[in-house]
């Protein structure tokens, strides 16, 4: 499985601005000025080996959206946060005969739909989207978004054939050869999170979920959730200080409890997700490098967790 | 009279390789009441030790080993005697993390509402004597902004009120 980030922020899509822009520029060119870059290949090799990822690219702003790709078989997409959009363009780029689409929602909030009415693929007769979860209220609250006055072109108006099919949590259900399993998470709403199985791989989708700590059922169910998948999508939101205080019952989660339990489930690479909005590149950066040394020294006779942050255009294989 | 005078051995658990199962978890309920019930008990060791020292208008308590999943519920249920009278005027609580080797996120969550309901009581919770590892925990977890860290119990109290660290020292 080739995992594919389309979207990777937390409930609101964000843009790195002008002053942001400036500030990576001045740092780049002061670091630039230590050497001289005489061809375009030299710059673009001093860019990927001398400069923090934090100054040399950005984590990106769009809402929470991964496409599952699989040779021949359609791609499994993850919620339909912003970063759809920029999927649905790559594909009506790409070629007009008739797609299908598998579709996975992990709840309704509105950062994970909002890219729907910007999928370009859903006006395209012939095309064909399945849309999977186990919330119960999937299609009400894509008809929601998209009636007046707050869309002008309603839900039925879109030319594809569009499908729903509820899950069961707890149930494993075979979507075009992936299998999938949907579990509860503590989110206002209701989450879930999914275990996709395929190939012998095992990749876990788990954003916006609060893990309460009080109870250690809940973190050894989540463990067994998790138990040795090859790659955890994590919701990584809040430090562990601000999810256990000021932000208690926001249903996030940090990266010290990410490491946690991953370390916990024998997981072997755990991907951090759905990142504030309010950090810049370099605060998102330090949360990684931090998750990177909590692993280091809690890590003990363990075998090494990879720990990645995820950014929109971020390709990794499973 | 000695330096920290008549500590307390108030609890010792010893660690379990796996988190507990439903079983485990009453077992240990019935360990924590009766541990309630009579502080000094000792409990099969799970790795982690609390020794209190009364010193002036505060209390120092001394915790050492891992304060993880298994000995977090055990840490919580002992610090409640302690934060009931933890008030403005009195029991002011130095945590004293020396011979603390770990502390995972449950260890931290208990700490955090420690330091609320010793807030909402007016009281002051801090922590001295981070080291190491837990140091890194607490910098990478954040609580060192949450919570006022200390070099020693005896900078901790010196910060506090210096006659406490009087009545400390003896003098």
């Amino acid at each position: 499985m080739r995992v594919r980030f389309w979207g990777t922020r937390g409930s609101i899509p964000v843009a790195l601005d002008a002053a942001g822009l400036h500030a990576k520029l001045v740092e780049a060119l002061l670091k630039a000025s230590e050497r001289p870059l005489r061809s375009a290949a030299e710059a673009r090799q001093f860019i990927e080996r001398e400069l923090d990822f934090s100054i040399s690219h950005t984590f990106g702003g769009a809402s929470p959206c991964i496409e599952v790709e699989r040779p021949g078989a359609a791609p499994l997409i993850l919620d339909l946060g912003s970063g759809v959009r920029g999927l649905g363009a790559r594909d009506m780029a790409r070629t007009d005969r008739p797609r299908t689409y598998n579709v996975i929602m992990s709840h309704m909030h509105w950062d994970h739909i909002m890219g729907f009415p910007f999928f370009a693929p859903a006006y395209v007769e012939g095309n064909h989207i399945r849309i999977f979860g186990c919330h119960a209220e999937i299609e009400h609250a894509l008809r929601r978004q998209q009636a007046a006055p707050s869309f002008p072109v309603p839900f039925d108006r879109l030319a594809a054939r569009i499908e729903f099919i509820g899950l069961e949590p707890g149930r494993r259900y075979d979507i075009d050869g992936i299998a999938v399993t949907g579990m509860l998470q503590a989110h206002s709403g209701e989450s879930y999170a999914y275990r996709l199985e395929h190939g012998g791989k095992a990749l876990i989708y788990a954003t916006d979920s609060e893990h309460k700590l009080e109870d250690p059922r809940e973190s050894e169910a989540f463990a067994a959730f998790f138990r040795n998948a090859d790659m955890v999508i994590f919701d990584a939101m809040y430090s562990l200080a601000e999810a256990v205080s000021i932000r208690e019952d926001w249903g996030h989660s940090s990266n010290v409890v990410g490491v946690e339990l991953c370390q916990l489930a024998g997981a072997k690479h755990l991907v951090l997700f759905h990142h504030e909005p309010a950090y810049d590149d370099a605060a998102i950066t330090r949360i990684w490098r931090d998750a990177v040394r909590l692993e280091e020294i809690t890590r003990g006779e363990r075998p090494p967790l990879r720990v990645s942050a995820a950014y929109d255009g971020l390709e990794m294989d499973v | 009279m000695p330096f920290l005078a008549h500590p307390r051995r108030l609890f010792t658990m010893s660690r379990r390789p796996n988190i507990m199962g439903a079983t485990e978890q009453h077992a240990r309920a019935r360990l924590f009441a009766r541990a309630q019930a009579h502080p000094l008990t000792t409990a099969p060791d799970l790795g982690m030790n609390i020794t209190d020292r009364r010193t002036g208008n505060a209390v120092v308590l001394e915790v050492t080993g891992r304060v993880d999943n298994d000995s977090a519920e055990a840490f919580r249920l002992l610090l409640v005697p302690f934060l009931r009278h933890c008030t403005a005027d009195e029991n002011r609580i130095v945590l004293d993390f020396s011979g603390v080797d770990y502390i995972s996120s449950v260890g931290l969550r208990v700490l955090m509402l420690a330091a609320k309901q010793a807030k909402t009581q007016g009281g002051t919770v801090v922590v001295a004597g981070l080291h190491s590892v837990v140091k890194e925990i607490f910098e990478i977890s954040r609580f060192n902004l949450v919570f006022q860290c200390f070099d020693s119990a005896r900078d901790a109290l010196a910060a506090a009120a210096p006659p406490t660290l009087a009545a400390r020292e003896g003098a």
